[in-house]
């Protein structure tokens, strides 16, 4: 069934569908969640919350076809709201980063090959951040990305540039 | 630029999370809609688990699961009727109980950490469960919860106030740790009619029963092990708890 159908279904108070809503989205948004997060029981609080607005405010949704934008637009904004609370408790990002270039922080992460380049993804700006997750990681349209963040797209563009420019220094010491 | 490497260093650090039930659940809270989001993922073996210290079931696979270990701890046993929050610390969800089941007054509650184990024995999965035992004469009377959603594939399915429900019937029988089965026995044990435990000194059989359904996140399953109950009394009791507040 086309997902615009299964929305519609979701509108008309067919409750079943958000737990075909929830098959399709769930893996990408808790993982979007812990990415911005890099905290997995807030990326599970965060993914559960999201979907309960999706199932409170989906009349709220004029257009069935705009739901992934709005659907990570909420992701956005409970994973930026929690990051804000949850920095004043995370150790410092650089701390990571510091770390890893004196060896010790291989444990934080899956594979030794990218953790310095995770690192500077994670030490980033929020907004950069997110924008990078976004398009590498969510494989969203800048489109997308300015609806589900709430800027121009021109602002995605020049995030994106930004980002790019700083990664690339690390990619270039990296040898990657 | 290597956008590829981009994309595979969030890939990798993305895949250290899985969706599981504890989402589906807060999910369930925050909706309280019985009859939405019904899903079919995340489903994992069911077993037989009885109130034991240490139990390890034999493979029954679902998906990547090959068994499951499960450990308690009967120190940290709650001995009082447990509130809502006492069971989300110990647990991390609270299912619904009754302080009386089928007439028999609540005991205890014994959360029990559980591993779920590929085929080499590796770890895949680690989770808390809650069992709550009631006091009863000569056996055993217990109601089993999980979160998620377990296989209830087989027996006999009921209607439980609306909810579907799955009664199962079986022989156990107890045994030394060197007894051989004779060829009835195993039949039996293939048409799943029959139960072998080993590991006590003299034989024993017990009549046992389970009645499970789920609902609202949570795979209930009440086991009456020697008390004798029907299958009717187990339906009023799945209902107690159905419709217990």
């Amino acid at each position: 069934m086309k997902e615009r159908d299964i929305i519609e279904r979701l509108k008309g108070g067919d409750k079943q569908a958000l737990g075909e809503l929830y098959e399709i989205y769930i893996s990408s948004a808790l993982r979007t969640a812990y990415l911005i997060t890099s905290d997995r029981f807030t990326a599970e609080d965060i993914a559960a919350e999201s979907f309960i607005e999706v199932y409170k405010s989906i009349g709220k949704l004029k257009n069935p076809e705009a739901f992934k934008s709005w659907l990570y637009k909420i992701i956005v904004r409970l994973s930026w709201k929690a990051g804000k609370s949850a920095s004043r408790m995370r150790p410092d990002e650089n701390i990571i980063s510091l770390a890893d270039k004196n060896g010790k922080g291989d444990e934080y992460f899956e594979s030794e090959r990218y953790t310095p380049l995770y690192a500077a993804i994670d030490a980033l700006p929020i907004k950069l951040k997110t924008t990078v997750i976004l398009y590498w990681f969510d494989e969203m349209s800048i489109k997308e990305i300015a609806k589900a963040m709430g800027c121009f797209e021109g602002t995605v563009k020049s995030r994106l540039f930004t980002a790019k420019k700083r990664l690339r220094e690390i990619l270039k010491e990296e040898d990657l | 630029m290597r956008e590829d490497i981009i994309k595979e260093a969030l890939r990798k650090k993305a895949e250290e999370i899985e969706p599981n039930d504890r989402i589906t659940y807060k999910i369930y809270k925050g909706i309280e809609k019985k009859e939405a989001f019904k899903m079919k993922k995340f489903k994992t073996a069911a077993c037989v688990c009885a109130a034991v210290v240490v139990l390890t079931s034999a493979a029954i696979g679902a998906g990547k699961i090959a068994g499951t270990s499960s450990t308690s701890d009967r120190r940290q046993a709650i001995t009082h009727l447990p509130s809502e929050s006492e069971l989300m610390d110990a647990v991390g969800y609270a299912p619904k109980f009754a302080e009386e089941l089928g007439g028999y007054k609540f005991i205890s509650a014994q959360p029990t950490d559980v591993n779920d184990k590929d085929e080499d024995g590796n770890i895949t999965n680690t989770y808390k469960e809650i069992s709550f035992t009631y006091r009863t004469e000569d056996g055993i009377l217990d109601l089993h919860t999980h979160l998620g959603e377990r296989d209830m594939a087989g027996g006999e399915t009921v209607d439980l106030d609306g909810i579907e429900g799955h009664f199962d019937s079986f022989t156990y029988k107890s045994v030394p740790p060197d007894y051989v089965p004779t060829a009835e026995e195993k039949a039996a044990e293939e048409a799943g009619t029959l139960q072998i435990g080993y590991g006590d000194a003299e034989p024993a059989e017990q009549q046992t029963n389970f009645m499970s359904w789920y609902e609202d996140g949570i795979t209930y399953s009440i086991m009456d092990m020697g008390c004798g109950y029907t299958k009717a009394d187990m339906e009023e009791m799945a209902k107690e708890i159905i419709n217990a507040k």
